[in-house]
Parts: structure tokens; C-alpha cells; sequence
């Protein structure tokens, strides 16, 4: 915020200083984007230099290495072997075994059929009238992606093996003491112990999040659907085809037309339910905070207490249970009715019409989540210094100037960054729709209802329903590489701007 | 400019107070009703369905009783798989994000940002994604639809989310390690001697947010083992079928009772940790 401190600034008026944050918020936002696509070359060629870089250190490491260390470069563990160092050694050796055995009996067979992902498909033989069992598109793809994995790792050990055997060659000659499998086993418990406590929840990660995910992302160039599902029908690499039938279904035939007004229709009610679930959560949330907190109010922890129960009773249970509350015979409408306000003929249809149904999702929102600001922003609240409001009244500043003057940036300064974990929480909010409305409402559009979509249907819950219940894998793989790319640019977007962020040091 | 007297701003600032109270009672309402109306419709005795009043005509508590002896439904085993699968994944879930926090947190390392970094980029796509696949992996180690299939989904991402905890071990001074380290204390002693002691609340925190997520959830839950048969259900699964429209004349109220039995653990846990839950929430993430 350089410009906002200049002197050329200071000197605008209030509402000059409003157009001129607005206009600069359109020009500084293209030139942010330039400015990062600008960088990508560069980023990218350092990159490769450093991996020619890394090339080369092994190149120069196998001219200047004696036939220890050149060994090692095919067998692992040979430069460890030969400087006394049993243990490392065998687990090397050990590990290249293991690895040339996996390629040659399981990796090998999944990984040359990668390209196709399978050519003969599963057939009841006409003559003996027996299955025939082809080949399974899914278990290729899946071990093909397990086995680029262990490529991966081994290439890495096969580095770490190089680059110890030269090591050792170099301590070697000045008569330094290699360290012994014991110094290890000690060194893993002090300076090492990074790797002792990362190992374990890395190998769930890799196979429980990377493996799946990159599956998944394959699967979005694949025409993995109900009609193509393994292991009786092979599914096969369709290219950009998911892609071009979202993002632009013009000259599809029939239903696949649909995909992309669907598309178009979920996104932009998605961005809009983020937006208004994100902020109207926030500031309402942090009223009710304020307003808590007053000084002089009594029973407060009487009020945060009604509120908390919300957060303590699961939310299946109270959002299948206001789904039945908004019914149009439920206990909302039974209320309004004995009221006088609604007639019994006509009651109101919370969730049946469309837009009404995605003003109760966002007021359902409200009353799921206010109870979360409210706790969050209580603590930050008490925070704030008193001599600030003290210095604000002895220069007459009434509480709407307090507000704006000190409350607010300083909330804003405090929970910026869990604001976007909020945003990226609500576009993917699954249990508020999913729950209450299933995505549908009680006028279906019939376009959106062919591709299995409703109008209060966010991406995360189509994505849901086409996975679920209709095995529509390869669009639906698409759908969440397009939330995630929505995702890291409104995640970038505000990041940038976090000191959190880059001045991680300072604050330890 | 009217002047104020004393007793005019003593009469102002009263008004004031009585429409905070006036609008914090109405706040209240709104906030409550929900859970009276449960309460209320899980003790009604005339009929088992949905009805047009709100207050019951008859209080009874054989929907309580129904819940654990009714032969159809089996929401007993479905409350204790829920309590095993939450209190395995709370474990597994706790160790894996503390051990992860600290290693981040406390240790510099080649590819730490990296690693960071691309904790960050797996995290932004969605979870439910990999599933599919997930699903594949756990049949073939034949876990699909079953309890521990779960606590493994549970506890897949687990390492992704240390930024809280990594954020209250960044409060704790690195003057304390650097002076245990030079009495000669390895890393591993530091973890468990210095910042295990002094990170309770965040210890706790994280026990309880990673118990209330498998306590609560529908999503992933009703993916794996919906499809399975009701011994490997966990309560969300099995009461929504009592939902369905040919269920709910019957098992509307029962529903009602299953839902305040459910609410009772997270309840009584906020009950007793609200204090760490709001200090995590505020502690750990303040880093503005």
C-alpha cells in the first residue's frame, strides 16, 4: 500500500480516495496477473538450470570418482559398503533389489500398458461360454500412477546414493571418520529427526492424498464414465474432451450440450454463494461479537453459551432437521401461521423455489456459522488495547467512528487470513446444501436436471452426485481441477498481500 | 446544542442496554429454537411422524428407549462404530499433525518451504476428489465399507492440517530449545521435555476438532459405507434413512431422540474445553 501513503493521496478527498482505491484495484489486478505470467519464464528456466546443474554435479562426481563411487552409480550401496558402512549400505542394496523386482513382476506390466490403458477388453467366450478377463483400465492407470511414484523415490535414493559414495571417497582421503549406523540411528533422534517425524505422516499423505489425486487428474482426460467402467468395458485417453464439453459445449450433440450451461449455471451460483456466505458471515458475526462483549452488558456468557450449542450439536443431525423445518409444512410455516402472517393455503416455500431456496441456504449458513465468528472473534476482541477506544472518546469520536476507526481494521488485520480459509470452506460447502436441499429444488430447470444438477447446487455437491450416483468419473474429475484452479487464484489473490506469509520469521 | 444533563445520558445509556438485551434476546430465539423444537419433538408420544403444532400433546421417552432396543434399525452399533471410528482417527489424526507442526515449526530443512508449499497446492483441491479412488485402494486391502476404511479416509489428509498447531509452537520462544540444546538435550527430548508440556491447548484443540470431524460427518461416511451392510454404519448414514419420505411417519421423532443422543459427547467436550477451543481458534491462527 505504497500509493495510499503518498502525499498524492493524502491530499484527495473521501470520495476521490474511494475512486482512486476502486480504478486502482482494476489496474493493479491485470498487472498482477501480467506480472506473474511474466515471471513463468523465468521461474522455469531456473529451473531447468538447476536441473542441469544437478546433472552435471553427477557427471563431475563420476569423473572424479574412483571405482567405488562409479559402481555406485548402478549398484546402491557400493561406496557405502566399502568405507565400512554395513548398515546404510545394506538397506541400499536392499532397496535397489526390491525396486528391480517390483518393475519386473508388477510395476513393469501396468506401466508399458500406461499409453493405451488396456486393449483387450473383458468377453464371455462364444465357444466355452467362460469370462474372459481382459484388461482393467482403472488398476492400470492406479499402479501406473503408484509406480511413477516409486520412480520418483527411487531416483532420489539413487542421488543420495551417489552423492554419499562420493562423500565417503572424499572423507576417505583426508582421513576423516565416516559416520557408523549407530551416529545415524543417534542423528535421527537430534539433527535428523525432521525425518523420523515426518516420515510417517508423509507416507499417508503420498498414499492416501498424491497417489489418489494424480489419479484423478488423469481420469479428467479419460472417458471414465458409466458406460465405460472397468473391469467389464475398457475406458481409454479422450484428451481435452471433459474439458471442452464444460467450458464450451457448442457443436456437442444432445445431452452433452447441456454439460456447459450447467457448468456456467452451478459456477457463477458457487462464486455468489461464497461471496455472500463468507461476508455475511463475517460481519454480522463480528456485530453480534461486539455487541456481546459491550461493556456493562450482564449474562454474556449466557449469550455465547445459546450460540455455541450450535457448534456442539453435529451438523447432519441440524441441517436434516431444518431441511424438515422449511418444509412447507413445517415448523417455520407452522409458526407464521398461527401468527396470521401466512395463509395455510399459501405457505412459503423455503426451499422449493429457487431463489428462496438460496436465500434459506445463506440464512441456514448464518445460523451455522456466526456461533464460529462469534467464539473466534470474542478472543480477538478482548485483544484490542483500551487506551485505544480511551484516546478515541477524549478526541470525540462517537462508537460508529470507533468502529470503523479501530475495531474493524484490527479484525480485519487479525482474521484476514482465516477469511480466505473461510471463502475456499464455503465454495466448498458440501453439508449446508447437500444437506438441506440436496442441490435441487422444487422447480427442476430441465437442462441442469439432464446433467444431474440443481439450482442451489454448488460445484462440490455435483461433483458429489456425479460421482456417487452416477459414475460420471471423467467430468466430474474436471469439475474438481476447475475448483481447484478457482481456488488458487482467489487463494493467490489474497495471499499476496498477507505479511504473515512472506515475513514468516519475524514473528518467532 | 442541547446540552445533556446527568440524567439524561444515564436514561440514554439505559436505552441503549435495553435494546442490546431486546436484540441479543431475539438473536437467542432464533439460535435455540431449533434445538428446543428437536427436544421437544424427540418426547412427543402421539404419533411418530411429522405434525402441524409445535408443542407436544403427549411427553414420552420411548423414542429413547426405541433407539437402543428396536430390532429393525441398529442405531446402537451405529453409535459405538461412530465412537470407535472418531476416537481412532482423533488418535491417529492428533500424533500425525503434531509431529508434522513441530517438524515444520521448529526444524530448518531442505524442501521444508517446498514441502509446505506443496501441502498448500494438494490442499486446494477438493477432498472428496481422490475418493473414488481411495475407494478402489481400501478394497483391495479389503477395508472398503469398513469401520477402520473410514478412520483411514479420516486421517488420509491429516498431515495438511498442521497450520494451526504449527502457529502456537511458532509462539513458543526458540530461546527455550537453543538453551536445552546447549545443556546437551537432543530434538527428540526437546519435543517431549519442553514443547509437549507447554502446548496443552493446542494438544487438546487438536483432539477435539479432530474428534468432532468423524463425529459429524455425512459426506465421506455416507460414500464408503452407505453401500454396505448396517453393522458397519455410522449414525449419520443409518438416521437418514429415517428421513426418506417412506420412513418418516414412522421415525420422524425417533430421528429427533437419536439426534440429542448424538449431541450429548460433542456437547458435554465443549462443556469442558470451550476455553481451549476458543484459544486455539484465536491462538494458534492470530499471526496476522
Amino acid at each position: 500500500m505504497e500509493k495510499s501513503a503518498s502525499l498524492e493521496y493524502l491530499s484527495l478527498s473521501k470520495t476521490e480516495r474511494i475512486w482512486f482505491r476502486f480504478s486502482h484495484f482494476w489496474t493493479d489486478f491485470p498487472l498482477g496477473i501480467w506480472r506473474f505470467l511474466k515471471n513463468i519464464p523465468a521461474v522455469l528456466w531456473e529451473l531447468l538450470k538447476k536441473i542441469g546443474a544437478f546433472f552435471a554435479s553427477f557427471w563431475t562426481m563420476f569423473y572424479y570418482g574412483d571405482w567405488k563411487t562409479r559402481l555406485s552409480y548402478l549398484v546402491f550401496g557400493v561406496g557405502n559398503l566399502t568405507h565400512k558402512q554395513i548398515g546404510r549400505g545394506l538397506l541400499l542394496l536392499g532397496y535397489e533389489i526390491a525396486f528391480v523386482l517390483y518393475m519386473v513382476f508388477f510395476g513393469g506390466r501396468y506401466i508399458s500398458k500406461f499409453g493405451t490403458l488396456g486393449t483387450v477388453a473383458t468377453y464371455e467366450d462364444p465357444n466355452t461360454g467362460f469370462k474372459v478377463i481382459g484388461d482393467n483400465s482403472f488398476e492400470i492407470l492406479l499402479y501406473s500412477v503408484g509406480t511413477f511414484v516409486v520412480i520418483f523415490l527411487t531416483i532420489v535414493v539413487w542421488a543420495k546414493n551417489v552423492k554419499m559414495a562420493y562423500e565417503n571417497q572424499q572423507g576417505e582421503s583426508i582421513a576423516k571418520r565416516l559416520p557408523s549406523f549407530s551416529d545415524d540411528a543417534r542423528q535421527s533422534m537430534n539433527s535428523n529427526f525432521h525425518t523420523t517425524l515426518l516420515s510417517v505422516p508423509l507416507l499417508t499423505l503420498v498414499l492416501f492424498t498424491v497417489i489418489p489425486l494424480f489419479f484423478m487428474i488423469f481420469v479428467a482426460f479419460t472417458n471414465y464414465d458409466g458406460l465405460h467402467m472397468p473391469p467389464n468395458t475398457l475406458f481409454t485417453w479422450v484428451g481435452g474432451y471433459n474439458f471442452t464439453a464444460l467450458l464450451n459445449g457448442n457443436g456437442l450433440a444432445g445431452n452433452m450440450a447441456n454439460w456447459s450451461y450447467t457448468f456456467w449455471n452451478v459456477l457463477w451460483w458457487t462464486l455468489l454463494w461464497a461471496v455472500l456466505a463468507t461476508f455475511s458471515n463475517f460481519f454480522l458475526g463480528m456485530l453480534l461479537a461486539i455487541l456481546i462483549n459491550r461493556k456493562g452488558l450482564r449474562l454474556k456468557k449466557v449469550w455465547r453459551t445459546f450460540l455455541v450449542i450450535v457448534i456442539a450439536v453435529p451438523q447432519f443431525i441440524s441441517l436434516m432437521l431444518m431441511s424438515k423445518m422449511l418444509a412447507t409444512d413445517g415448523a417455520y410455516n407452522v409458526i407464521l401461521e398461527q401468527l396470521g402472517w401466512v395463509s395455510k393455503d399459501a405457505p412459503i416455500e423455503w426451499l422449493l423455489n429457487p431463489w428462496m431456496a438460496r436465500f434459506s441456504v445463506v440464512m441456514v449458513n448464518l445460523w451455522i456459522g456466526i456461533p464460529y465468528t462469534v467464539l473466534s472473534s470474542t478472543g480477538i476482541l478482548m485483544n484490542i488495547p483500551d487506551d485505544l477506544y480511551e484516546a478515541a472518546r477524549i478526541d470525540g469520536a462517537n462508537s460508529y467512528q470507533m468502529y470503523r476507526k479501530i475495531t474493524l481494521p484490527y479484525m480485519m488485520f487479525v482474521m484476514g487470513p482465516a477469511l480466505i480459509t473461510t471463502f475456499v470452506g464455503n465454495l466448498n460447502n458440501f453439508n449446508v446444501i447437500y444437506l438441506l436441499t440436496g442441490g435441487t429444488t422444487g422447480y427442476p430447470d430441465d437442462r441442469m436436471s439432464s446433467c444431474y444438477a440443481g439450482q442451489t447446487d454448488l460445484l462440490i455437491t455435483w461433483l458429489y452426485k456425479l460421482t456417487v450416483n452416477n459414475n460420471y468419473y471423467g467430468i466430474a474429475s474436471v469439475i474438481g481441477i476447475l475448483v481447484f484452479i478457482i481456488t488458487a487464484f482467489f487463494s493467490l489473490l489474497i495471499y499476496r498481500n498477507i505479511g504473515s506469509v512472506k515475513n514468516e520469521e519475524d514473528f518467532q | 446544542m442541547i446540552r445533556l444533563t446527568r440524567g439524561h445520558a444515564k436514561a440514554k445509556k439505559a436505552a441503549g442496554f435495553s435494546l442490546s438485551y431486546l436484540l441479543l434476546i431475539v438473536v437467542s430465539l432464533f439460535w435455540i429454537f431449533p434445538f428446543v423444537y428437536l427436544v421437544l419433538q424427540s418426547v412427543r408420544g402421539e404419533s411418530t411422524g411429522i405434525v402441524v403444532y409445535i408443542l407436544p400433546k403427549q411427553f414420552t421417552l420411548s423414542n429413547y428407549i426405541n433407539l437402543f432396543t428396536g430390532t429393525t434399525w441398529k442405531f446402537g452399533t451405529w453409535y459405538l462404530n461412530t465412537l470407535i471410528i472418531a476416537v481412532c482417527t482423533s488418535v491417529i489424526q492428533t500424533i500425525i499433525v503434531l509431529l508434522t507442526a513441530y517438524a515444520l515449526s521448529r526444524m530448518r530443512f531442505k524442501g521444508r518451504t517446498a514441502l509446505m508449499k506443496f501441502m498448500l497446492i494438494i490442499g486446494m483441491f477438493p477432498g472428496f476428489l481422490s475418493m473414488v479412488c481411495i475407494y478402489f485402494i481400501l478394497k483391495a486391502i479389503h477395508l472398503a465399507t469398513s469401520i477402520f476404511g473410514l478412520v483411514i479416509v479420516y486421517c488420509s489428509g491429516a498431515m495438511m492440517g498442521y497450520y494451526i498447531s504449527k502457529g502456537f509452537f511458532d509462539t513458543i520462544s526458540k530461546s527455550l530449545d537453543e538453551a536445552a540444546m546447549i545443556d546437551g538435550a537432543s530434538r527428540n527430548t526437546i519435543f517431549w521435555k519442553i514443547i509437549m508440556p507447554l502446548s496443552q491447548p493446542i494438544v487438546i484443540f487438536t483432539i477435539l476438532t479432530s474428534f468432532l470431524g468423524p463425529w459429524g460427518d455425512f459426506m465421506m461416511a455416507n460414500f464408503l459405507v452407505a453401500g454396505g451392510t448396517q453393522d458397519t454404519w455410522t449414525v449419520a448414514v443409518g438416521m437418514q434413512n429415517w428421513l426418506s419420505t417412506s420412513n418418516m411417519p414412522y421415525y420422524f421423532t425417533e430421528f429427533c431422540a437419536g439426534g440429542v443422543v448424538v449431541s450429548i459427547v460433542p456437547t458435554i467436550l465443549f462443556f469442558f474445553l470451550q476455553r481451549f477451543y476458543v484459544e486455539g481458534v484465536t491462538g494458534g491462527s492470530v499471526k496476522g
